[in-house]
């Protein structure tokens, strides 16, 4: 965990600082040691680079909850370049740091109205109410924030996690269904539906159920969670008294399948496991 | 005939490659002229963002809109598409200035991009002409219809020449295209003095942003979105995949 012995010079520390910026990756704990040991004494030496080395340094430290390090780094960003929306948004980081988050709200209230276009203000926003709990305004935010920019995948997908938290399922179901529009092939999105119409009941929700757990089945044979929930619906279909027969007999005839396919799975991964596999049936099937 | 022309080398050496020389450089001198130059940055209004980002979940409607249930699907079309309250229906978009000269911007913007790349292509054509004018630069490689000895064999009043044989200002037009690959090795992508680029942008809109006319652009979305069909693709998807 101590990157100190891994880098032997300022250099090399730079380059790592670099790497870790172009792949997006927050390891704050290390970037603070390295700039504690390497970069800190040598910031001259960087150059031009040196400016973004500082804001990278600036949100690793207040991650760590090291202040003075931050500040510090704000404050001669903020002398460089005092009219820019990045370091504005710094300032904001740090007022949430102090706990200010009514100014903070403020700060970028203030943001939003200088450049509407810009999507970052909104979302820090929508998740510093989230992260105070207070769901219902996050989630009024984050519409609003949709209404103007439809096609954000990952708002959709927050939204729906929002709507999970507070138990709306019909409209995660919508945000869900959003997420499908835009990436139909990939197996999570379809699990994802499946999950909350499972979870919501009924026959109508559980024959949807089951129609997305078997296309999330064709895109990845080998999502687990996917066949377990085809055969939890299925069962659920087959013993429900309001389903007509013939369509009992397709749901019978799923439910034998989806077992086979657990079976055979565990089967190939623990060696010695019949007994734990029919311990798991008869776990899913009391359920 | 033909074959049996050959070029002074002297040609070689103070014409082919000055030419070359003199195309290249003054290619990253326009990039870098233009990088200086504080150019007006398209700056982008939110309706644009939302226009764009509506028609972007559109065309997601129409092209994935088979995953989802029936009543999602009409639920999402009937946002966009009805009469009353549809997204394509109330909201009313002004038509831009399409007057280019009387909008201030856009000749100020019309101006610098001519500036920029068709003047210097027409100065430094017209002067290599100039100069190195009377004789062959170099031959092309294939043959050529005589419709071309016009064109390409400026000051070399010789009816029976093949026309294969060019003079200099055709191989600095060749040159101008010709660098194009050579200026993104050099200057990394998105560089200022790639010509074609840059007429390739005049000619087709921004992918981005819909600026010209999003009126047309929602008509035309709106018209799609009605005469699409929506089939249930996962009806009967357990079946399926118990049959594979």
């Amino acid at each position: 965990m101590d990157i100190t012995k891994e880098i032997g010079s300022w250099q090399e520390a730079r380059d790592r600082l670099r790497k870790w910026r172009d792949e997006n990756e927050r390891k704050s704990e290390d970037v603070v040691d390295l700039f504690i040991s390497y970069i800190g004494s040598n910031l001259s030496k960087l150059g031009d680079e040196k400016w973004v080395v500082m804001e990278q340094v600036a949100i690793a430290s207040m991650d760590m909850h090291n202040l003075p390090i931050a500040e510090d780094l704000i404050m001669e960003l903020k002398e460089r370049f005092p009219k820019s929306e990045r370091v504005r948004l710094l300032q904001i980081q740090r007022l949430n740091l102090l706990g200010r988050h009514e100014d903070a709200m403020k700060g970028l209230d203030a943001m939003i109205d200088r450049d509407p276009t810009n999507s970052v203000p909104y979302k820090r926003k929508i998740a510093i109410l989230k992260s105070l709990g207070r769901t219902t305004e996050a989630i009024k935010e984050l519409s609003e924030y949709l209404n103007r920019f439809m096609s954000d995948q990952e708002a959709w997908s927050e939204l729906c996690d929002l709507y999970l938290s507070e138990g709306e399922y019909n409209r995660a179901v919508f945000c869900a269904e959003e997420l499908v529009l835009h990436t139909p092939h990939n197996f999570f999105v379809h699990q994802r539906l499946g999950d909350i119409r499972y979870t919501m009941g009924g026959i109508e929700n559980l024959k949807l159920a089951l129609s997305y757990y078997s296309q999330a089945l064709k895109l990845n044979a080998s999502s687990m969670r996917s066949i377990f929930g085809l055969f939890l619906s299925a069962s659920s279909l087959s013993t429900n008294p309001r389903v007509p027969p013939a369509d009992k007999k397709e749901y019978t005839r799923v439910v034998t399948w989806a077992v086979d396919q657990i079976t055979k799975r565990y089967l190939l991964s623990f060696k010695h496991s019949t007994l734990f596999v029919s311990i798991s049936i008869a776990f899913c099937l009391s359920m | 005939m033909a074959e049996d022309l050959v070029l002074d080398p002297d040609i070689r050496g103070w014409v082919f490659v000055p030419i070359i020389i003199i195309t290249f450089l003054v290619g990253i001198v326009r990039h870098y002229v233009s990088v200086l130059m504080p150019s007006s940055e398209k700056k982008v209004e939110l309706l644009q963002i939302q226009d764009s980002q509506a028609m972007i979940r559109a065309r997601a409607l129409r092209e994935n809109g088979k995953y989802l249930p029936e009543q999602s699907f009409l639920m999402r079309r009937h946002f966009f598409n009805d009469e009353d309250t549809g997204y394509f229906k109330t909201q009313k978009r002004q038509a831009p200035a399409q007057n280019p000269i009387t909008d201030p911007t856009m000749v100020t913007e019309m101006l610098k991009g001519n500036v920029t790349n068709v003047l210097p292509m027409i100065v430094i054509g017209g002067w290599i002409n100039w100069t190195f004018s009377g004789f062959l630069c170099s031959k092309v490689p294939f043959p050529l219809t005589l419709r071309f000895k016009p064109m390409l064999q400026r000051g070399i009043e010789l009816q029976t020449l093949d026309a294969s044989w060019v003079s200099s200002a055709s191989w600095y037009f060749l040159n101008v295209f010709g660098l194009r690959s050579i200026y993104t090795l050099v200057l990394g992508e998105n560089n200022a003095a790639d010509q074609s680029r840059v007429m390739q942008d005049q000619m087709s809109g921004a992918a981005m942003s819909m600026p010209q006319d999003p009126k047309a652009a929602f008509k035309a979305e709106w018209e799609a979105l009605e005469v699409a069909n929506h089939t249930w693709v996962l009806k009967n998807a357990s079946s399926h995949l118990i049959n594979l």
